[in-house]
């Protein structure tokens, strides 16, 4: 289970690439690069493959995972399913010419794979099922809507999945079918829609959509917010059933009970998006669709079900909030008591599952690496894995014997798909990356240092080419969230960066997740200023180590990290230019705006609202817009067009004053809906774009 | 010239009390309605040709179509019958072609096509790929002259999907770098293009000129390719020979034309005291001796073209009606008689006969002629005129002075079958711009409104552009608490009349109408209900994302973002900052897509109001611009707007 972070910037690496298997041996940072190597490029990194979702079959010898890779030319992540034996690494490529491809899950008895795929271009996916004794995939679903999420029922004779209901206009009674009736499958009466004051006088034209109310919902929102719900198909793919209904919307994973007659999911009040944080894991009755929260009253995160069906671990917000931090927390399916925790293990939960059913595990971050642990129900101390050079990403399965399928990560090449069998050293499943080791790498250490009397730490990466005692240009990569973490693993931009002559510093201040709790919960209040000064001390910590040109240092950061950096420029004035990406500039507008709406800037700056007038003035004391007459920086800002999550009124208004005090600044968008450019050219883009804009002012 | 800037299409209405009571109009009425534009009358003036605008409700689309009216037997029929788009309509100098603007054929694109004016089909001259802006015959008729938009200078790229774009006056929707529009000219009867200007600079709106020597044109230059061209324009003239152009005009100046001897031209540019009101300027074909004649004249003018004598007629709002005014270069203004109809654009024919559209009081749009020295115009058509046997109630001009003596009008709409001391609920619908007038014309909202029983008070305040510059500069820098007062005082006025009930008392507006109702709601609890449509809630919203950026700075007489003592100005101007004060239900209505006043201020402000506890709804319309363009939409905007009040009456 994997707990989404909300806020963060997806900076880190380009997406991985299949190559010729090699079991290989986990990666080791070289400290000197041999003569041999090349400089790493945008057009080296075009190799890289994105490896993910890693599925043990039942019995352990097999894992199917999604290879991903770029297709430059027409600007999509080209997907295939692989599957590949633990035992001898031999590796086949199951899926051919499929868009999408996601989601890939065993049948109980290990002889089929149900994935997710798309039928065609820009048409969302449909569950499709494919014998692993020969053929083609069969396809089950023609839902015609979002699916989310597939799980074969214990007996293997049925899936259930999560699929978005239509849209309202597909209820009304028209004259002419609609566009959805006719391609839905069959189901169960839908709830009725409120009546119109007057009901528009004849039939509307396909694909209109009737003006509709919002309350939660974002600035860019196009649609009515239309909830999910539980279904059920044979696995022969006849008779699709829903099985919930009503203004709740589920999501999240699908766990069955042994005897197939519940099933947990995760379920949030109604659709809007930003009521996710109201949510909670509910056990739903297949047979009559009834719900029952796991423990009502709560909120949770999400959970994963025992071996043995009789208990879920669920990931539990400490502080009532899903935008803090979580820790695991293992009830009965019966009644939803407490078994055990990991709160002593004080680690953010961004990823657990069950060993066994006496053991959970749990992957974090801690430091500027991630660890995986193992946590017993029987209170001892929780143990971790020495896994050497490989740091767990929060992406695995485990298999009935406790044998572990996880993505890798690595210091020095993007990640791969690893086996842990008990007791043992993680071995390589895939060596999809292996170009990388034509390349030079720069080193990517851990530094240390304090502020407001707390330890901060953070990932220092050197040209590869780093030669003691010349001073470097320095340029600081915050991270978003800001509840997340920058690990030493492979980071495209960072290496990029290291390649153009800079030290890079990607600061974890407070509020990162990497820390414990206290350290997270140290940013609610000051939640812009009290990271400000962690990020000025990080820089006082790198210049102390003699290696930094004090003229040439930059700042730059996307999202929360943007957020840091249009900060960091309005209170300090020796940095050489900044590049604010995706910047909350102003928290008013972001709590009025953003698709997380006012719970999210509320929550961070301590349960205070803008609707009060010292509410209004705290909101406007921890945004950067207040400081910025104060910039002397030239500045690139940049952002997606249409990024629902940080509403680009901020980058807009922040680039006009900068304008208007002649600060040289420049504001780039990529016309694109989201929060980051997701296809590779544009990803790729915004590398470029990045390293040119600090060489334009810092070489 | 422009056009109103943060108003929606919107105007107002009356109807004649008929004998019998007419049953009141309904929404199913409106749609029957159907309105002319772009009137272009022929040299010889024995016909014009002009643009039928219809609804097609089961598309969802808007039909345009050309028609030619014969003026003597006032025959109508459409030339583009099978064309579901054309625009701007122009005869060539003999009269014997029509040229026009259309996206039909195999390219998707507005291209020039050309119509014998003696029969057969249209045939189309131009190929741009980015679709033609604006063109202009030349004198001689054997060429055209064409605006469209450059090629972005990363094209290659941004086929190969590397499409990040830089922004500079973009609106916060801009989803590409705007690029210039330059000129090129082509023969009229189709062949290869040339191109005639180039520069980072662009040629405005396709706003172009051909010297009547034809060796030169004249245009609109606006400093870059963003369609934010408000107040930040120029004029240039290219010499076809040299190439070679020169710039002239003061920032904003726009719209220039030739009079027929090629020895004066005239141009529209902002007023000295209220930057916002468009002046006519009539000078030298160079440029040089301007007589800001329309600075006398001291009203908002919308276009105009010449007289064969030299003269400029040109239409503006003076009260609460929109005039046919004559400039002369001496600086002597003079007045058409147009009667009750409010013409909007004009076209001139060789012997001086005036063609334009125009509404009535009763009449949404008709086609009019006004023959030299004639009493009145003549209307030849009569599409609309079953309006009049609606029940449309009654319109009253209604004259008042401001507190500080600024004299003022509005427009009420009555009922029909008003009775004197009965007590009726009113709705205030304020005009939008705020550089813009109500008039007492036709308009569909407020004839509904008085259809359901309700008074309808459409007051025009202080910004308002129809009594001249210096009634707009009272409300330049404190536009909100100015006109919020002379909205309030006007109410007092009608209130003081006797048949307003004053527990249902409704206030709204689209637009800087939308603002003015944000504004009455935060600074007056009276209300009984309240709608603001694509509301202004914060001037530096518009500042910093609108399509219009530039007229935030004019109305509030400085840039928020360069002054802090703007900002704290605008920030008080804004009613955004009044929003926990709100004790009126509310609905809210944007687009999703505005440009012009940015959907992001009409989010703010709901969840400030929601905040309140005070009931408020923010309604979005899933489309695109400041208003929703389609019928079914638009339709739905009159149907939720009237539903609202009358659920809270």
């Amino acid at each position: 289970m994997m707990i989404a972070t909300m806020f963060a910037a997806a900076i880190a690496a380009a997406s991985p690439a299949p190559a010729p298997a090699a079991p290989a041996s986990p990666g080791t940072a070289p400290l000197t690069v041999a003569a041999t190597t090349k400089p790493l490029s945008l057009e080296a990194l075009r190799q890289t493959v994105s490896v993910r979702e890693p599925q043990i079959s039942p019995d352990g010898k097999r894992v199917v995972y999604v290879r991903g890779a770029g297709d430059y030319k027409a600007d999509v992540e080209k997907t295939e399913l692989v599957l590949v034996d633990t035992g001898t690494g031999v590796r086949k490529v199951l899926t051919q010419d499929r868009d999408d491809v996601s989601n890939p899950t065993w049948s109980p008895d290990g002889t089929r794979i149900a994935f997710l795929a798309a039928p065609g271009k820009d048409q969302p996916p449909e569950i499709y099922v494919l014998a692993l004794d020969g053929g083609d995939a069969k396809r089950l679903t023609h839902a015609n809507g979002a699916i989310q999420g597939v799980a074969w029922r214990p007996d293997g004779r049925a899936l259930a999945y999560i699929l978005r209901d239509p849209p309202p206009g597909a209820r009304k009674p028209s004259p002419s079918p609609s566009p959805y009736a006719s391609a839905a499958p069959a189901m169960s009466p839908s709830p009725a829609v409120t009546a119109k004051p007057s009901p528009s006088p004849s039939p509307t034209p396909k694909g209109y959509v009737e003006a509709f109310t919002v309350t939660d919902e974002h600035y860019l929102t196009r649609a009515p917010s239309r909830a999910s719900h539980l279904w059920v198909i044979d696995a022969d793919g006849a008779s699709p059933r829903q099985v919930t209904h009503g203004p709740a919307s589920d999501g999240g994973r699908i766990d069955w009970s042994h005897d197939g007659t519940t099933i947990a999911v995760y379920e949030q009040p109604d659709a809007i998006f930003a009521h996710f944080t109201k949510s909670q894991t509910v056990v739903v009755n297949v047979a009559n669709g009834s719900v029952r929260p796991l423990r009502p009253g709560t909120i949770d995160g999400g959970a994963v079900m025992s071996p043995d069906g009789t208990r879920l671990a669920v990931a539990v917000p400490r502080h009532g909030s899903l935008y803090l931090h979580s820790d695991v927390v293992v009830r009965r399916l019966s009644d939803g008591g407490d078994v055990a925790s990991t709160v002593a293990l004080d680690r953010n939960a961004n990823w657990f599952d069950w060993l066994d059913d006496r053991n959970v595990l749990v992957a974090a971050p801690d430091g500027v690496r991630t660890y995986l642990w193992r946590v017993a129900l029987d209170g001892s101390a929780a143990s971790r894995y020495d896994l050497g050079e490989v740091d767990p990403g929060f992406d695995g399965t485990v298999a009935r014997d406790g044998t572990i399928a996880f993505v890798g990560r690595h210091a020095d090449r993007p990640n791969e798909i690893y086996v842990l069998r008990r007791s043992a050293k993680p071995i390589a499943l895939t060596d999809e990356n292996a170009w990388t080791r034509g390349y030079a790498i720069g080193r990517s250490d851990r530094i240390d240092w304090t502020s407001d009397g707390m330890a901060v730490n953070g990932v220092l990466t050197y040209p590869p080419n780093y030669t003691a005692g010349k001073p470097y240009p320095l340029v600081l990569v915050i991270h978003g969230g800001p509840v997340a973490t920058s690990t030493r693993d492979f980071s495209a931009l960072a290496q990029m960066l290291a390649t153009h002559g800079y030290l890079v510093l990607q600061p974890n201040y407070r509020g990162s997740d990497n820390s414990g709790d206290a350290f997270l919960q140290a940013i609610v209040g000051p939640v812009t200023s009290g990271p400000g000064r962690d990020n000025l001390a990080g820089v006082e910590a790198v210049k102390k180590l003699g290696i930094v040109d004090p003229a040439r240092i930059g700042v730059s950061g996307w999202s929360g990290g943007g957020l840091q950096t249009s900060w960091l420029i309005g209170h300090a004035t020796f940095w050489r230019a900044a590049l604010s990406g995706a910047a909350v500039n102003d928290w008013f507008e972001q709590a009025t705006l953003a698709d997380i709406s006012e719970e999210f800037a509320s929550v961070l700056l301590g349960g205070v609202t803008p609707w009060t007038p010292e509410g209004r003035a705290k909101y406007r004391e921890e945004s950067p817009i207040t400081y910025a007459a104060n910039v002397k920086t030239p500045t690139l800002i940049l952002t997606d067009a249409g990024d629902q999550r940080v509403p680009i009124s901020q980058s807009f208004a922040f680039y006009r004053a900068l304008q208007a005090h002649k600060v040289p600044v420049r504001m780039v968008e990529f016309p694109r809906n989201g929060h980051n450019p997701t296809d590779p050219v544009d990803r790729e883009a915004r590398i470029r774009i990045w390293t040119e804009w600090f060489d334009k002012w810092m070489k | 010239m422009r056009r109103l800037i943060l108003s929606s299409a919107a105007a107002a209405s009356a109807a004649l009390l008929l004998g019998a009571a007419p049953r009141p109009l309904e929404l199913s009425d409106v749609r029957r309605l159907v309105s002319y534009s772009a009137v272009a009358i022929a040299p010889d003036a024995r016909r014009l040709v002009a643009i039928e605008r219809r609804a097609d409700y089961k598309e969802n689309r808007a039909l345009t179509h050309l028609v030619l009216i014969d003026l003597k037997t006032r025959a109508k029929r459409t030339l583009t019958p099978d064309r579901k788009s054309v625009q701007g309509p122009s005869w060539s100098p003999s009269g014997d072609r029509i040229a026009f603007l259309s996206a039909g054929g195999e390219n998707k694109t507005p291209q020039i096509w050309v119509l014998p004016a003696d029969g057969g089909e249209a045939e189309r001259v131009t190929d741009a790929e980015r679709g033609v802006g604006g063109y202009a015959w030349r004198p001689d008729g054997r060429e055209l002259a064409y605006a469209t938009e450059d090629e972005a200078p990363n094209q290659k790229a941004i086929d190969a999907h590397d499409d990040a774009f830089d922004v500079t006056h973009e609106a916060w929707t801009a989803r590409a770098t705007a690029q210039p529009s330059h000129i090129w000219l082509i023969a009229a009867h189709g062949g290869k293009a040339r191109r005639l200007t180039s520069g980072t600079w662009s040629v405005a709106s396709g706003d172009m000129a051909y010297r009547p020597d034809g060796r030169a044109i004249a245009f609109t230059r606006a400093p870059d390719g963003t369609a934010n061209t408000l107040l930040r324009t120029q004029l240039g003239i290219v010499d076809l020979a040299t190439r070679k152009v020169r710039t002239f005009g003061t920032t904003g100046s726009n719209g220039v034309t030739f009079d027929r001897s090629g020895r004066t031209l005239a141009y529209a540019r902002p007023n000295a005291v209220a930057t916002v009101q468009s002046d006519i300027v009539l000078a030298d074909a160079d440029g040089s001796h301007a007589v800001p004649v329309g600075a006398r004249l001291d009203r908002d003018t919308n276009g105009g073209e010449f007289l064969p004598d030299g003269a400029f007629v040109t239409s503006a709002v003076d009260g609460t009606q929109s005039h046919l005014f004559v400039l002369h270069r001496d600086g002597t203004i003079g007045k058409l008689p147009v009667g009750d109809v409010n013409p909007n654009a004009v076209s001139v024919a060789r012997d001086a006969t005036i063609a334009f559209a125009g509404a009535t009081a009763s009449d949404s749009s008709e086609i009019y002629v006004l023959r030299p020295h004639a009493a009145a115009p003549e209307r030849l058509t009569s599409t609309n005129v079953w309006l009049a046997s609606r029940g449309i109630g009654t319109k009253r001009t209604i004259a008042w002075r401001s507190a500080d003596g600024t004299p003022l009008d509005a427009v009420l709409t009555q009922p029909p079958n008003f009775q004197k001391g009965k007590k009726y609920p009113l709705v205030l619908v304020i005009h939008g711009g705020p550089t813009g007038a109500t008039r007492a014309t036709y308009n569909s909202l407020a004839a509904l409104m008085a259809g359901r029983g309700w008074l309808v008070l459409e007051p025009n305040y202080r910004g308002s552009d129809n009594h001249g510059a210096k009634s707009i500069a009272t409300s330049l820098g404190r536009p909100m608490s100015v006109a919020g007062r002379d909205i309030l005082d006007v109410l007092a006025l009608v209130e003081r009349e006797g048949s307003v009930d004053a527990t249902r008392i409704g206030v709204s507006g689209w637009s800087a109408g939308g603002m003015m109702t944000s504004w009455l709601i935060t600074h007056d609890t009276r209300w009984r209900a309240a709608l603001a449509g694509a509301p202004v809630t914060s001037l530096v919203g518009v500042a910093t994302m609108s399509d219009v950026d530039a007229y935030a700075p004019a109305l509030l007489r400085g840039d928020p973002w360069a002054d802090p003592a703007v900002m704290a100005r605008t920030l008080e101007e804004s009613p955004l900052t009044y929003a926990d004060r709100v004790k009126t239900p509310t609905l809210i209505v944007t687009d999703a897509g505005d440009q012009r006043v940015p959907t992001p201020l009409s989010y703010e402000f709901y969840h400030a109001v929601r905040a309140t506890g005070t009931p408020a709804e923010l309604l979005v319309y899933p489309v695109n611009g400041h208003f929703p363009s389609d019928p079914l939409h638009a339709e739905d905007v009159n149907r939720r707007w009237i539903d609202w009040f009358a659920k809270h009456f």
